[in-house]
């Protein structure tokens, strides 16, 4: 009988519906709010940032931000003026909008709260840290470098995964001439200071106490080598040309 | 009782319901719609009870909706979260209309296999064309009510495809919108025209067409092997109806059963689904939009995006017409003869092959990237997996294809842009020198990169499009010498 089916449909869907009472009804959580207008930290990372640097700020192409060796090094002002005005010469764009980017000042403001707040360093002692940058003129302390120590440093310490004179190994080559212009000098002595943890990569205490010199690197051990890396990256220029003459 | 009694005398003699509407509630219908074919006769009253609950819905969110550019969207916020059930009336009156559209192209598609717009029913079948288009306009003018950016864009695109009419183009654009551009003009018409002229417009055909269905009574269930005959088919129907049975309550029960049926399921639907949007802010500064008509102008946006820019005024005007006049020849061209589907070979072709071209192109509409993904280049991560294995070197190309927004076109494992194909495997397809060429040349709706990046960028780029490949499967053959000239070659634009 073709009724009694319907008469069983019927009472399907009023069960059904009156099971799933209100379960269509809009939640305001999910209401659309102007790009402007947001302030939640997750979501402007979310929507800014994990496609360089990684669904949980590591594990991105870009070097990692969720480092608490690298919240310990960088400052809150250094964080605001990388993320406002980009890196010019590299492929961290500016994200404020007088820059021509598309958040506004305090949303700028929020992502360096939020970085702080979501991935600030344990307790790491701040006086012995080889500071992030050496100076606003050098950031990477690159003029005053020893090449011929940074060679050494090299040798014993980031060869053994990157090959003699960065040529590759179980980690890939650093003697790319293309890595010359796309990574600045500053995050090439980030990354010797913080490593890629997320990559395998140690941090300069590790890498130093397994160097010949059995101690964490300094900041001008750091700076040594970072010279003789990009020497490595610089074919024209001689790779272990004399500290004074790369001035 | 007596009270009772008494007030219904008194209406009664006035009104004398017993001499109009009990004749036309007992008018007689052929015997057989007693049987289950009775069920195929269901459609239209459905779509008429639907009819009636998009009236009570509409005519209360009419109360509290502001058809004005600045509160529009906010009286849909206030309907969504705050106003009592307010909710559940937009969630219906969406549901609804998408019943009715529905039950609309059943109900035709039903009369059209049964042949029962043949002689002499085929002005009941013009006005009901007329329904179906009103119907359709409703729709859109709903869609635009619903201030977003759905509805921005639906306009948009309506306005350039009026503008494209030969003279009267501006006339009609000025019109459409009350002025230069879309805004609260805009809106008040397309309130005035949603809320109180199509309405009108659609229950004076509604009046025909109820009129036109007593008036040449329900069609007979169709036989194969008997023709309609438009001298003898008056007389045979009139014997028909002489052992016919009763309108009410034979055939009127099933219709009542359908329609709480139909009232049930959107009821249902809107519960469970809520109502849609509103979505993004309209407004043509937020680039982010990836618009959508409503599900039941999919087709149309399907063809006009398919269609080369040559065709696409022709596409956008002439075939809504060209359909129309269409629906309106057929019981012209076919108005007497055979009306079983089953000796009407030709007439269930076209409706297969009309269904499915809907539903083709309407799937096509629904999951086509039609615009790139506009944010994929910062929110959506370079998969970590890959991540993982790349060098130095390819870390920059992986930041190069973000950066330069690659991603915006084409997906990793999936994830990214679809405008172009997938590149999580490209490795394997293309060698190096071929790489360099697509990127610094473009071609194939993919932009030239020959301005926009160094050697260096390029190279990186190139390194990381190479690694992408599974473990243990060599890249594509080398003709590296060539590469090494081409990676030379884009201008220097560090
Ligand atoms: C298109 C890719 C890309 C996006 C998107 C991006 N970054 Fe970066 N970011 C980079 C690259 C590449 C670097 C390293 C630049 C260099 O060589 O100095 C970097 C560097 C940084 C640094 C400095 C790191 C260091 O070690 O010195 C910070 C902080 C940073 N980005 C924050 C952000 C934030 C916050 C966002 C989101 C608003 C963001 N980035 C979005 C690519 C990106
Ligand atoms: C234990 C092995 C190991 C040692 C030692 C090591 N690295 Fe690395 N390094 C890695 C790995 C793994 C990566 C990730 C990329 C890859 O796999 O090639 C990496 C990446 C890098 C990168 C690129 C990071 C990025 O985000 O783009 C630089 C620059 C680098 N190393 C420099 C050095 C320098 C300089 C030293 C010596 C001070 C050094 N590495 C020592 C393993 C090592
Ligand atoms: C506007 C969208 C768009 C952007 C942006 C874009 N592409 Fe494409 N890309 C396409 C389309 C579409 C094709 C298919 C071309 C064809 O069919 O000939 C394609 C093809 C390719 C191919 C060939 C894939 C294959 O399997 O045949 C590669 C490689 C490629 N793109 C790389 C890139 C890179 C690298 C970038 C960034 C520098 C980029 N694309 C940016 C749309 C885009």
């Amino acid at each position: 009988m073709p009724t009694a089916n319907l008469y069983a449909i019927v009472a399907a869907i009023l069960l059904l519906a009156s099971m799933s009472i209100g379960c269509g009804k809009p939640d305001p959580a999910e209401r659309f709010v102007r790009p402007d207008d947001i302030t939640d930290f997750h979501v402007l990372f979310q929507q800014n940032c994990i496609g360089c640097h990684g669904a949980t700020g590591d594990l991105g192409p870009a070097p990692p931000l969720a480092d608490p060796l690298f919240q310990a090094i960088v400052s809150d002002d250094q964080l605001r003026e990388t993320i406002a005005d980009g890196r010019p010469g590299t492929l961290m764009p500016a994200f404020e909008k007088d820059q021509g980017g598309s958040l506004t000042t305090d949303q700028v403001q929020i992502l360096v709260a939020g970085i702080r707040e979501t991935w600030k360093a344990a307790s790491t002692p701040t006086d012995k840290l080889p500071p992030y940058q050496v100076s606003t003129a050098d950031p990477a302390g690159l003029k005053d470098a020893n090449v011929m120590t940074g060679k050494e440093l090299f040798e014993t310490s980031c060869a053994k995964c990157h090959g003699d004179a960065g040529v590759g190994g179980d980690a890939g080559a650093l003697n790319e001439p293309a890595l010359a212009r796309l990574m600045s000098d500053i995050v090439l002595r980030r990354l010797i200071i913080t490593g890629r943890p997320d990559l395998k990569m140690p941090d300069y205490v590790t890498l130093g106490k397994k160097s010949h010199t059995g101690e964490a690197f300094t900041s001008e051990q750091i700076s040594d080598i970072a010279a003789y890396v990009r020497s490595l990256q610089q074919p024209t220029k001689i790779a272990a040309l004399p500290a004074d003459e790369n001035q | 009782m007596k009270t009772i009694k008494q007030v219904w005398d008194w209406f009664e003699h006035r009104l004398e319901l017993r001499d109009s509407i009990w004749p036309v509630m007992r008018h007689p219908v052929p015997a057989a719609l007693a049987k289950p074919v009775g069920w195929m006769y269901v459609f239209g009253s459905m779509t008429l009870t639907l009819l009636m609950l998009q009236i009570v819905t509409g005519v209360c969110l009419a109360m509290i909706y502001q058809p004005t550019a600045a509160d529009a969207y906010a009286s849909l916020e206030y309907l969504n979260y705050e106003a009592p059930f307010g909710w559940l009336l937009r969630a219906i009156h969406y549901w609804s209309a998408t019943g009715m559209v529905v039950m609309l192209m059943v109900h035709m598609t039903q009369v059209f296999l049964m042949g029962a717009f043949k002689y002499p029913r085929e002005l009941t079948w013009i006005v009901g064309v007329g329904l179906l288009t009103t119907t359709l306009v409703l729709a859109f003018t709903g869609q635009v009510l619903r201030y977003d950016g759905d509805s921005y864009w639906g306009v948009s695109v309506a306005v350039s495809a009026a503008g494209r009419v030969p003279f009267a183009g501006p006339s009609i654009v000025h019109l459409i919108l009350g002025g230069e551009y879309i805004g609260s003009e805009t809106l008040s018409r397309f309130f005035t025209l949603h809320v109180f002229i199509l309405p009108g417009l659609l229950i004076g055909l509604l009046v025909v067409h109820l009129y036109l269905v007593v008036k040449r009574g329900i069609s007979e269930p169709p036989t194969p092997g008997q023709p309609v005959d438009k001298a003898t088919y008056g007389e045979e129907y009139e014997k028909l109806l002489e052992k016919g049975i009763p309108f009410f309550p034979h055939a009127l029960y099933r219709d009542g059963v359908a329609c709480a049926v139909a009232v049930l399921i959107v009821v249902g639907l809107a519960v469970i689904f809520g109502p849609k949007g509103p979505g993004e802010i309209p407004d043509p500064t937020l680039i982010h939009a990836e618009p959508r008509p409503d599900w039941y102008f999919l087709p149309v946006f399907a063809m006009a995006a398919l269609s080369p820019p040559s065709m696409e005024t022709f596409l956008m005007l002439g075939l809504p017409v060209i359909g129309i006049l269409a629906l309106v020849a057929v019981p012209f061209v076919a108005g007497s003869g055979e009306r079983s589907a089953r000796r009407r070979p030709v007439a269930v072709l076209v409706v297969l092959v009309t269904f499915v071209t809907l539903l083709i192109l309407g799937w096509y509409g629904a999951t086509s990237p039609w615009s790139p993904d506009m944010e994929a280049w910062s929110s959506t991560p370079v998969p970590a997996g890959i991540v993982e294995k790349l060098s130095p070197l390819e870390l920059q190309g992986a930041v190069v294809f973000q950066n330069k927004c690659c991603r915006n076109c084409h997906a990793l494992e999936g994830a990214g842009g679809k405008r172009g194909p997938d590149l999580t495997e490209v490795g394997i397809r293309m060698n190096p020198e071929a790489m360099v060429r697509q990127v610094v040349q473009g071609g194939g709706n993919m932009p030239a990169y020959a301005q926009q990046m160094n050697s260096a960028e390029v190279t990186a780029l190139v390194a990381f499009l190479v690694k992408l490949r599974p473990a243990g499967i060599p890249p594509a053959a080398v003709p590296s010498a060539a590469a090494e000239s081409l990676v030379a070659a884009p201008a220097e634009t560090p």
